[in-house]
């Protein structure tokens, strides 16, 4: 899974991967130091019972020189260079040393100190501990120096190292998991707040669910209150809009109706009426299309408009043949389905001689709707020219020429879908509208 | 005929008030919905025009109470919006025949016969009647090809005859169905006009059945 970095996801798990890491790192360097301590100290201790030995066995011999007592017992002192090396010093002279410094002398500071770094003969590191002595019966300074190989120190702390990596790294592992862990049970109600708001643009809802956590609850319900507002908005348009019909054409048809019949009014009159319902059509579906969580099914609509036909279609003696889904439904408002629905069947219905045919069915997230007729049909230039004339529907033109196809190729294209004329193999005119489709509620678990 | 006119704008309901008594109608106007309401359900009409958008109470309202109260006259609603939606409203509340403003008087007043001779069970827009003829959109009626001269009044019964020929029509519904709520009732100019009917149209076809009322007698 790639991350886009502006991803809360991927910013959420990269701070934790850092802090871990830091963290880790720095609880490595800990341990470690920790534990070089603990081993040069035991190091330390050992050198140190070594050179109390010597001291305890040292004697002053009647010349006042300085005797040795018995050598350490320990194998690694006789090892020729093995780095585990002891000498006696009188007043800076050597007068005694380990079989395993040879012909060579250890050349340790002056200061007396228990656990240094020193270098040996052939310059290799290694532990050092030296006491400045007296004995009774001698004035001289003596001194005791005990070293111990660097490398046997470095050798058991790389032996340690190693599992202490690894077990690090487990711990680093486990810890990304849980980070990840918590960084998806803590996104898990933010996506379903984005799923839940998808379903809306969808037309599967129509508000959101309460969400489980509380940090989300006041989001959902602004959310809510927003689609509500925008519902109640449009409403009040909406009905603005039929007020402004109203008081605009009621004068409108007294006064077509008050001028003599040859009148030259009565085109202005009839232009008027256009720009009215084009401006007021207009002004009331380039608002729908925004309006979220809507879902309309197509099978009752049709109904609807046949009920509203039902007068031309018996008197022309029509068949009228229904082919719906039954989950075939429009994501967008009802209103605008009627409309296109609407024209597209009563324009049917004006040209079929016997027949008309509705087809609804839906195509992955496509709505496809035929209305088809016997009738004389178009041409393809007509085809052309009847949706092209929707640019120009607020100008003038002979009333009932296909004005009804520019209104309903307008309607579509506000939602994203398109109106497209053909020939239909009933003979006549094939009106296709494609739109977006909603999935009915049924199909929503799926 | 008679019938009843919803709407509130005073220029436009008395244009279609002249137009529909120049088609044989006689006419009663309501400037609103709640005066509109109370008319068509205590009165007795042929048809209803009723505007949707009415102040008072809405146009749909109006009809679906007035279907409530078994009002089956049929009404053709008027449309300012033009869109389907008020459309489907207006058919779902039990409206029979629409038309979208501004419209042409005309177009309003043949839909609005249709609508009268289909409520009558008339699929044609000629009814015969014997040798009668009436045609409905032209509000002529013919005897044998012929057209008769009849005065407006005349045409009127002899049409509300036609319609409902070979049933007895009471004088009051008669009157009912001729006269506005406005105008004086009067049985004794009916009497009248069937007289003179009688001789314009040949005896025998109308017949008065003492205490009931007429019938236009067409079929043997």
């Amino acid at each position: 899974m790639i991350l886009p970095r502006d991803s809360i996801r991927a910013r959420l798990i990269g701070l934790a991967a850092l802090l871990t890491g830091v963290a880790l790192v720095a609880g490595y360097l800990a341990i470690a130091a920790i534990l070089e301590d603990f081993i040069t100290g035991r190091f330390d201790a050992e050198t140190g019972a070594v050179a109390d030995a010597l001291i305890a066995g040292a004697g002053i011999d009647a010349d006042g020189r300085l005797v040795a007592g018995p050598a350490p017992t320990d194998p690694r002192f006789q090892m020729p260079l093995s780095g585990w090396f002891w000498q006696l010093t009188q007043d800076g002279q050597v007068a005694a040393k380990s079989p395993s410094l040879f012909d060579n002398v250890l050349n340790p500071p002056e200061a007396d100190f228990q656990g240094g770094p020193g270098l040996g003969p052939a310059g290799e590191p290694l532990r050092v501990a030296r006491h400045v002595f007296t004995l009774p019966g001698s004035a001289s300074v003596l001194a005791v120096t005990v070293t111990a190989p660097r490398a046997e120190i470095d050798a058991a702390m790389a032996r340690l190292r190693r599992p202490l990596a690894i077990s690090l790294a487990v711990l680093g592992l486990a810890l990304a998991a849980a980070s990840l862990l918590q960084v998806a049970a803590g996104l898990r109600s933010l996506d379903r707040l984005g799923r839940d708001l998808r379903r809306i643009r969808a037309g599967q809802a129509e508000a959101l669910p309460l969400p489980a956590v509380a940090e989300l609850r006041p989001v959902a319900a602004e959310i809510n209150a927003l689609l509500e507002q925008n519902r109640a908005v449009l409403a009040r348009a909406r009905e603005h809009v039929g007020n402004l019909a109203h008081s605009l054409k009621t004068p409108l048809a007294a006064l077509d109706n008050a001028l003599p019949p040859d009148h030259p009014g009565h085109a202005l009159i009839a232009r008027m009426d256009r720009q009215i319902g084009w401006h007021l059509r207009r002004a009331r579906s380039s608002a729908a299309p925004r309006l979220l969580g809507q879902r309309t099914p197509a099978a009752p609509v049709i109904q609807d408009i046949l009920l509203v036909l039902g007068g031309p279609i018996r008197e022309a003696g029509l068949r009228v043949d229904i082919c719906a889904d039954a989950d075939a439904g429009f994501a967008g408002e009802r209103q605008d389905l009627e409309e296109m629905i609407g024209n597209l069947v009563e324009n049917a219905v004006k040209w079929a001689s016997s027949a008309i045919r509705i087809t609804a069915r839906v195509d992955g997230d496509q709505l496809h709707i035929l209305i088809e007729d016997d009738g004389p049909g178009m041409s393809d230039e007509d085809h052309a020219l009847a949706l092209t004339r929707g640019a120009r529907l607020d100008e003038a033109g002979p009333p009932g020429t296909g004005l009804g196809l520019a209104i309903v190729a307008d309607l579509a294209a506000l939602h994203g879908g398109a109106l497209m004329l053909d020939r239909s193999a009933l003979g006549g005119l094939c009106a296709g509208l494609r739109l977006p489709a909603a999935v009915a509620p049924t199909a929503r678990r799926g | 005929m008679k019938c009843l006119i919803v709407e509130d704008d005073p220029t436009l309901s008395s244009q279609l008030a002249a137009a529909m008594r120049d088609g044989g109608f006689a006419c009663d106007i309501a400037a609103d919905g709640t005066q509109g309401e109370f008319l068509g359900t205590t009165e007795t009409y042929d048809l209803a025009i009723l505007d949707l958008g009415l102040p008072g109470l809405p146009g749909i309202e109006v009809l679906t109470r007035w279907r409530e109260g078994g009002v089956t006259m049929p009404v053709l609603i008027l449309t300012a919006r033009g869109d389907w939606t008020d459309k489907v409203a207006g058919f779902r509340a039990g409206a029979d025949d629409y038309a979208v403003k501004p419209f042409r008087l005309e177009e309003v007043v043949i839909r609005a016969q249709t609508l009268v001779r289909r409520a009558a069970g008339h699929a044609q827009a000629v009814i015969k009647a014997g040798p009668l003829r009436l045609d409905t959109q032209l509000g002529v009626i013919t005897r044998n090809g012929l057209a008769l001269k009849l005065t407006a009044f005349e045409t009127r019964i002899l049409a509300y005859l036609i319609h409902h020929q070979n049933r007895v029509v009471s004088r009051s519904e008669l009157s009912d169905h001729l006269y506005d709520s406005a105008a004086d009732r009067d049985f004794k100019s009916i009497e009248v006009v069937i007289g003179r009917l009688r001789r314009k149209i040949g005896e025998g076809l109308i017949e008065t059945r003492r205490g009931e009322g007429y019938v236009l007698r067409t079929a043997a």
